[in-house]
Order: C-alpha cells, then sequence, then structure tokens
C-alpha cells in the first residue's frame, strides 16, 4: 500500500515537476490566468502522455506493486484524462484568446501549431479507437500496430509543438531540461518497440508438448531453448506469449502460467476462443515461442500472513490457482484451502486427476461446480453462490484470503458471495483478465 | 473490484494534476501582480480603421501567436503602447528581426522572425503603420 502510494506520488511528480519548474523558477511573463492555466495543462497533458509509454514499458519494478494488470486499466484511464486536459487547453485558448491560435489552415499556420493540431487529433483517434476496439470489431494485433505507430507519432508531434510555441521557455536551462524530459519518454518508447522485444527474441522456447485437456482447453508445455528458463516467479503470475514469429511483430497474448515455479518446462492451459487461441491446435510441435513474463500481482505468495484460501477458478481461470495449489504442494505448505471450480459439465473440466491427486497431498478440498453437468452428477450445481461457500468453507476462516479467476460475471458472483461471508476487500484477490 | 480501483487511482491522479495546475496558475499570477507596471493603453478605433489591413497582416501572418494588441492574441506579449517606447527604426528591427534587433532578440525568437523577410514590402510598411498607432 505504501509503496503503492510512493509510485503514484512519484507518477504526479513527473507529470508536475515539468510545468512546477517552468513556472516556479525564473517566472516567465504572466499572461492572465486563463491563459497560465491552459498553457500548465497543455505541459501536464503532455507529460501525461509521454508517461503513457512508461506505464505500458513493462518495467517489472515499477508495476510489481500493482499488478500490471491494474497499470493497463491505469493506462486506459490516464488516457481519457489527459486527453481531456488537452481539450481544455484547447478550448480555453480557442474562447478567451482566438487571435493567439491563428489559422488552422497548414499552408498559413506555424508549423509548431499544425504539429499540435494533429497531434491532438492522433491523440483522440487514439483514445477513442481503444475505447471502440471490441465494438468495430478491430482485430487486437492490428490495432496494436496502429495504437502504438500513431502514439509515437502522436507524442513527437506534441514535443515539437511546445517547443515551437515554446510558451514558458524562457531560459536555456529550460530548453535543455525540457529536451532532457522529452529524450525519456522517447527511451520508454524505444524500450517497448525494440529493447524489450530484442531480450525476448534472444530467449526462445519451443513447445515440447501439447494436448486437448477437455473441451476446448489445451495443455500447452515449453522448453527453454539454448538458456535456463524461467524458474523464479510467484505462482499465480502470467506471461505474454507470441508464437512462431519474431516478437516485433507484436503479436503476443497474455497467458497465466499453470506450472509451480523451479521446473524447467513451464505449462499454460489455453482454451479455443474464436480468436487467435483457435489456431493453438494446429501449431506444429518446433514452433518458436517466445515468453515475456513474469507479470502480475495475482500470487499467494504476496500475502505471506493469509491462514487458508479460498480458490475460485471457472474454465481457464484454474491455470494461475493451479500453479498456486502445485506450488503449495512442492512447498509442503499445510495451511488449509478449498478449491471452487466452475465449468459445463464434467468433461469439460479440466485437471480432474491432477486436482484429486493434489487434494490428497495438501490439506486441500476440491468442489466442482457444474452449471449443465451431467444426468447422474451428485456434487454441486449451477453457480458460485454464498449458500454453496458456506457449505464448504469451515466456520471460522479469520485470515483467509480468497483468489479468483474466470469470466467476469463469476468474478461478480464471487466477490459478493465472499463479502457476505464476511471477506474484507483486501482478502479478496483477483486479476483483470481482459488488457488489451 | 480491480477496475474500479484502477479508475479511482486514475480520477484521484488527475484531479491532483487540475489542482495543481491551477495553483502554478495562480502562483503565476501573483508573482507577476507583484512586479508588473503594464502601461497598456486602449487602441483608438479610428487608428484602428485606418490600420485595418497592417492589423489584419498582425493577425493572419502569426504575430498574435506571440503578441496581443488590445487583449487580442498572446496576452503575454502585449504590444500596446509599443509606438511610445521604440522609434520607427526599432519597431522595424524588432518586428522583423533585422539590424540590432538580429542580435538582441533570443536566438530562437529572431529565427521565428525572419519568415517575415518574406512579405512584400507593401505588407510590411502596412504592419509598421499597424505597430506605429499603438501609442
Amino acid at each position: 500500500m505504501i509503496r503503492a502510494a510512493l509510485w503514484l506520488a512519484l507518477y504526479l511528480g513527473l507529470v508536475l515537476l515539468p510545468p512546477a519548474l517552468l513556472v516556479l523558477l525564473e517566472p516567465p511573463r504572466s499572461g492572465g490566468f486563463a491563459w497560465d492555466f491552459a498553457m500548465i495543462l497543455g505541459y501536464s497533458a503532455l507529460a501525461m502522455f509521454g508517461l503513457q509509454f512508461v506505464l505500458t514499458a513493462r518495467f517489472k519494478r515499477a508495476t510489481a506493486p500493482f499488478g500490471i494488470d491494474l497499470i493497463y486499466a491505469l493506462h486506459r484511464w490516464l488516457a481519457i484524462a489527459a486527453l481531456l486536459f488537452v481539450m481544455v487547453h484547447v478550448i480555453l485558448l480557442a474562447w478567451r484568446y482566438p487571435a493567439a491560435l491563428g489559422s488552422a489552415d497548414p499552408l498559413r499556420a506555424p508549423w509548431h501549431m499544425s504539429a499540435g493540431r494533429l497531434a491532438l487529433i492522433l491523440f483522440a483517434f487514439i483514445v477513442l479507437s481503444s475505447l471502440l476496439r471490441k465494438r468495430l470489431r478491430w482485430a487486437y494485433e492490428s490495432w496494436r500496430f496502429w495504437h502504438g505507430l500513431a502514439a509515437t507519432a502522436a507524442l513527437l508531434l506534441a514535443i515539437v509543438h511546445a517547443e515551437g510555441a515554446g510558451h514558458f521557455l524562457n531560459a536555456a536551462w529550460k530548453q535543455w531540461a525540457w529536451g532532457a524530459l522529452a529524450a525519456f519518454w522517447i527511451f520508454a518508447i524505444i524500450h517497448v518497440r525494440l529493447l524489450r522485444p530484442w531480450w525476448v527474441a534472444r530467449r526462445p522456447w519451443r513447445i515440447a508438448s501439447r494436448e486437448r485437456l477437455a473441451g476446448r482447453m489445451w495443455r500447452l508445455r515449453l522448453r527453454p531453448v539454448g538458456h535456463e528458463g524461467l524458474r523464479r516467479f510467484e505462482p499465480g503470475q502470467f506471461a505474454w506469449l507470441s508464437f512462431g514469429q519474431h516478437p516485433i511483430r507484436l503479436a503476443e497474448h497474455p497467458f497465466s502460467i499453470a506450472s509451480a515455479p523451479g521446473s524447467e518446462e513451464l505449462e499454460f492451459a489455453i482454451k479455443e476462443l474464436g480468436d487467435f487461441t483457435s489456431t493453438i491446435g494446429e501449431l506444429s510441435p518446433d514452433t518458436h515461442v517466445y515468453v515475456d513474463g513474469p507479470y502480475g500481482a495475482f500470487s499467494l505468495d504476496r500475502e505471506p500472513q493469509a491462514r487458508g484460501f479460498v480458490f475460485i477458478a471457472g474454465g481457464a481461470g484454474i491455470a494461475p490457482i493451479l500453479s498456486m495449489i502445485r506450488a503449495m504442494a512442492a512447498r509442503g505448505d499445510l495451511r488449509p484451502a478449498v478449491l471452487f471450480y466452475g465449468n459445463r459439465n464434467l468433461q469439460r473440466t479440466a485437471y480432474r486427476a491432477e486436482l484429486a491427486a493434489l487434494a490428497e497431498q495438501c490439506r486441500l478440498k476440491v468442489v466442482l461446480l457444474l452449471h449443465e453437468p451431467e444426468t447422474d452428477w451428485e456434487g454441486e450445481r449451477g453457480y458460485i453462490s454464498e449458500g454453496i461457500l458456506r457449505r464448504h468453507l469451515p466456520e471460522k476462516h479469520d485470515g483467509w484470503h480468497a483468489f479468483l479467476c474466470g469470466p467476469k460475471p463469476m468474478l461478480a458472483l464471487a466477490e459478493k458471495s465472499l463479502r457476505r461471508l464476511g471477506f474484507p476487500l483486501a482478502a479478496i484477490h483477483s486479476e483483470i483478465f481482459d488488457l488489451a | 473490484m480491480r477496475e474500479r480501483l484502477a479508475f479511482l487511482s486514475a480520477v484521484i491522479t488527475s484531479v491532483l494534476v487540475l489542482a495543481m495546475s491551477g495553483l502554478l496558475a495562480v502562483k503565476l499570477q501573483s508573482d507577476a501582480q507583484a512586479g508588473a507596471s503594464s502601461g497598456a493603453q486602449n487602441l483608438d478605433r479610428e487608428e484602428e480603421a485606418r490600420f485595418a489591413r497592417g492589423r489584419a497582416l498582425f493577425f493572419s501572418e502569426g504575430c498574435a501567436g506571440c503578441h496581443s494588441v488590445g487583449g487580442e492574441g498572446n496576452p503575454r506579449g502585449p504590444l500596446d503602447g509599443v509606438a511610445a517606447r521604440r522609434s520607427r527604426e526599432q519597431l522595424r528591427d524588432f518586428a522583423f528581426g533585422t539590424g540590432t534587433a538580429a542580435q538582441e532578440l533570443p536566438r530562437r525568437i529572431a529565427v521565428a522572425k525572419s519568415v517575415y523577410a518574406e512579405l512584400s514590402d507593401a505588407d510590411r510598411e502596412a504592419i509598421l503603420a499597424f505597430l506605429e498607432s499603438l501609442h
């Protein structure tokens, strides 16, 4: 919590430091409140846009206290805020000082004003296209390509705009400081688009095995090629995978790791969902796979003081939970745990044998939940509810922590039921799966 | 739940950015008021009409991007009363970045003004006439 607050303070500092330095040291001539506010807001919004690249640069140290899913959600909301700020910047000027904006005709306007206008159009395009991507049925890979390209162009144009307009840049050192800040943002872009893909590309993996688990669920095992692999991660974390091509092509997808830390091979449980995942069965065994990870804060390792665990999984959401349970078994962790695992029917329920074996090894109780069960099913039916939780959890569950992974409606139901049972919010952990 | 947390963090961050930006603008105001004595004069309407062409050029050629006259344009570079402070020659040099002004002006501003060398003589005279009216 404190670390998270410190990182938020750092973010605020990075946004407000540039305008604060420009205004407080060697104060420039004031242009009245509306003018100054519009300018400062412009600088703040530009700093926010620059930091957007830093947020998604997947710097592990910075994302660790939050979980990268939260960082991506923040990235989305802050983009909307920054766009609103730029619009206030423009509207204030257009309303109070229309003459200062000059002609909108790019043939007549100064180049830095045209750069600013173009940057605003691009920013608006980026934000709208991201919010509407699914409704527009724009394929993730193509959207991501244009998102990165437009964002880079927009940031460079906005830097040119501020530099060209030069308001508040009334001293040589201010121009230097400004240039250094722009260089920092550009480094973040280079890190995301070039350095990280390059690093990931140097550590290829190969498909060691691939089998259908149940229904549309596949088990994918990856083996490192010429490197030591990924042995240290927190059970429950995930990685970005890209298949059969150079990772610089950007077609990567986040998947939770299903295996426990410490082994050479990594296991993933992947469900065919009609998009890229449908091709999982067609991958040839010698396809190269690139793994960028681990990421995420969804792990029992983050709650070392927990006295017991409730795991609630739906479908492919079993992957991170399985990683945690396997890790508990491997470590000889004998804290009590109850797993509620929801699926359509028994045939669609993956990892049945393995979960039964783990239940023998640990103090784990496995409760299967089927919402369209086979006729002879005698276990729990329907969806997770307060009643089902009560039936299987011990009376006393003080200090227990709950880990939830699955479809959104299931998460909502599970959260509500757990709250009714008296689980505090801080003891309920989930992850935003939908990062794009 | 995490969606809400992200949303709340973003809202808090944004409100703080907005508030701090406002405070910085207020701070700049108070600094300016402490040490300012702007001798801005209002424009004579008749003169404004007489030098309409120069005035039109002032706004169409981008002068207003950095300067204001009678509250129009960039308020941080007011030119109201400039003719009272500068001779005609000085006005010409500072307006178009020529002569001694080329050395006196900061480099970036001199570069910005160098584009006005491309204006016709008549246009430049009109702008100058407009500036001269700003007593």
